[in-house]
């Protein structure tokens, strides 16, 4: 016995979204902004360990946020101690929907 | 004259019970869910522990709500990389009233509970965020959606975990914007379609009966701290993990890996192989205890269920729900008070605090400050499943060696893992006296 996930396979996160609902609004109205000279400092980047959908990246050192696919677990806010991560609830009625829960 | 005597902020456990309690009294209420519809919001593991529920809908509550299965079998399972230690308990008496526990979906309870407040009389809106209360000359008067006052004597806050209200209220302002990552666990969950027969068979169990598993993530590299969850529904798997926030600080560990490590455990795969994904989700658990919420009422308003900070786990077990009811009740009790009264006053709100000390609520969370000590631990979570690894290995290998004595054995595993038998007394009187 061992674990089936070797050290060097990938989880494929987008794959696993596919199971969940969303109703998504429009980008002018994200919940969730975060300001990118504000990550240029970050000690930790703990955004990118702590968020369960990847909704956040580094992209040629730049770090970039995702709206989408967030499932609204407010982790993020609770890990950026540097205070880039603003975030709200979205908009009634946006975001994701549970159908089991 | 005020529109309402209260507004419940929130459709989760905690104010669908207060809204019941309100509606059936003969209170007029208001409550407000941000989720279209109702539940879509909410993920839990879950299983609702304890018997506050049938306090407030009757004993026969399970026969109309969509429910899933009861607690009839409840393991405890430490796992590590390759080994797994399971204590399982099952009671015959479990299976039939009163029920100690029953598993459910919260996208399904959730809107019936709604309906419930609906047919007691209460009015239910799905799909309002509301933004902020509303004040005047120091009290709560409602509460304020896109430039509007909604107007009422009193409000609930049942918002849940991440409470926006606390924070808009100034009652996390010591805590930054947020709960500290040292009161929060992330909760990881996939819902996985097996099928009704196939549960069945692997678990050994019939339509009438369900199982609850927690695990000890004894694997997880580094300093990450974890438990997992497994519980029967009809037909899927709730499969879940609950990672304490700040034990990922600096182990470059992401958490949705740990997740699918525990998914695909062998412990964990044999159960659910040939499944498939229905969804796939994650919450905030508070388990910051009685400590990071300085208030919980006030002029006009009390704060009740995650929102408040009555949410416990610790790796083995998580329980909100119970007390998100149990404290939604309370908090509408001492809103009927104060209707009677005609004071919404912060010393007739009061009340709701002193109902809380004198319920076995408080008690529990006082008890529960001790136990976080011994559970979010690396010896409970890393040390403990290695040592029981080191011992059953030892006992059950014929290597043609003339065999130790058990107490050798046990003395020299924990001499491998540099554990006292001290400290492993101290940690099982703590855990002993509190479980
Ligand atoms: C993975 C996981 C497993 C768990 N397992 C268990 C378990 O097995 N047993 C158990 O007892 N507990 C468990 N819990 C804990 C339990 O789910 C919570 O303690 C419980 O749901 C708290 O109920 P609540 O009513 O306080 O909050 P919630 O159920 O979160 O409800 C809050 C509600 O408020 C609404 N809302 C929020 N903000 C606004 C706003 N501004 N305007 C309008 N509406 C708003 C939300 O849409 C939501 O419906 C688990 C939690 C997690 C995350
Ligand atoms: S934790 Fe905050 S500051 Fe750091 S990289 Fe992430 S968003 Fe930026
Ligand atoms: S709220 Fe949760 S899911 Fe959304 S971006 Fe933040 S960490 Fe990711």
């Amino acid at each position: 016995m061992s674990l089936n996930l070797t050290p060097d396979e990938k989880v494929d996160i987008k794959a696993l979204l596919g199971a969940t609902s969303y109703n998504f609004d429009d980008e002018e109205h994200a919940h969730i902004t975060i300001t990118p000279e504000i990550c240029e400092t970050c000690p930790h980047h703990m955004c990118m360990y702590a968020c369960p959908v990847n909704c956040f990246t580094l992209v040629d050192g730049v770090m970039t946020f995702q709206y989408e696919d967030c499932v609204e677990c407010g982790t993020c806010d609770i890990v950026c101690t540097p205070g880039s991560v603003e975030w709200t609830h979205p908009r009634g009625g946006f975001g994701v929907k549970y159908k089991e829960g | 004259m005020d529109e309402f005597d209260a507004i419940v902020v929130g459709a989760g456990m905690g104010g669908n019970a207060a809204a019941y309690r309100l509606a059936e009294k003969g209170a007029s209420v208001l409550l407000v869910d941000r989720g279209k519809p109702i539940g879509s919001k909410n993920l839990s593991g879950g299983v609702i522990w304890g018997h506050e529920l049938d306090k407030l809908l009757g004993s026969d509550w399970y026969k109309e709500a969509p429910v899933e299965r009861p607690v009839t079998r409840k393991g405890v399972n430490m796992l590590t990389e390759d080994s797994e230690f399971s204590i399982g308990f099952e009671r015959e008496s479990w299976r039939s009233p009163p029920y100690k526990g029953w598993i459910v979906l919260r996208a399904k309870t959730d809107p019936w509970f709604a309906s419930k407040v609906e047919e007691a009389g209460g009015m239910v809106v799905e799909g309002v965020n509301v933004e902020s209360l509303a004040w005047e000359d120091g009290q709560v008067v409602g509460v304020e959606q896109a430039g509007e006052t909604i107007r009422s004597n009193a409000v609930i806050i049942a918002d849940g975990a991440n409470s926006r209200l606390s924070i808009d209220m100034g009652l996390r302002e010591d805590t930054g914007d947020q709960i500290p990552p040292h009161a929060g666990a992330l909760g990881i969950k996939q819902i996985i379609d097996l099928g009704e027969d196939r549960i069945n068979e692997r678990f050994n169990i019939d339509n009438g009966a369900g199982v609850a598993h927690e695990y000890v993530c004894g694997w997880t590299e580094g300093e990450v701290m974890a438990g997992g969850f497994l519980y029967t529904n009809k037909d899927t798997i709730s499969l879940g993990i609950v990672i304490k926030i700040d034990s990922l600080w600096n182990q470059e560990k992401v958490s949705h890996r740990i997740m699918e490590e525990f998914r695909t455990h062998p412990s964990i795969a044999k159960y659910i192989e040939g499944g498939k994904l229905a969804e796939y989700g994650a919450h905030l658990i508070p388990e910051g205890g009685l400590d990071y919420v300085p208030r919980r009422y006030g002029p006009g308003w009390c704060m009740v269920g995650d929102a408040a900070g009555f949410c416990f786990s610790n790796g083995m077990v998580i329980q909100g729900m119970n007390y998100a009811v149990g404290s939604g009740v309370r908090a509408a009790e001492t809103v009927l008070e104060a209707k009677q009264a005609g004071d919404f006053s912060a010393k007739k709100m009061s009340s709701y605090k002193r109902a809380l000390q004198n319920s076995y609520i408080w008690k529990d969370f006082e008890r529960f400050s001790d136990m976080e000590e011994v559970v979010w631990n690396p010896r409970f979570h890393k040390t403990y499943p290695q040592l029981v690894e080191g011992i059953f290995t030892e006992m059950f290998t014929q290597d043609e060696t003339p065999k130790e004595k058990t107490r050798d054995v046990v003395k020299e595993q924990m001499k491998r893992l540099g554990i006292s038998p001290f400290t492993i007394g101290k940690d099982a009187f703590t855990a002993g006296k509190n479980l």
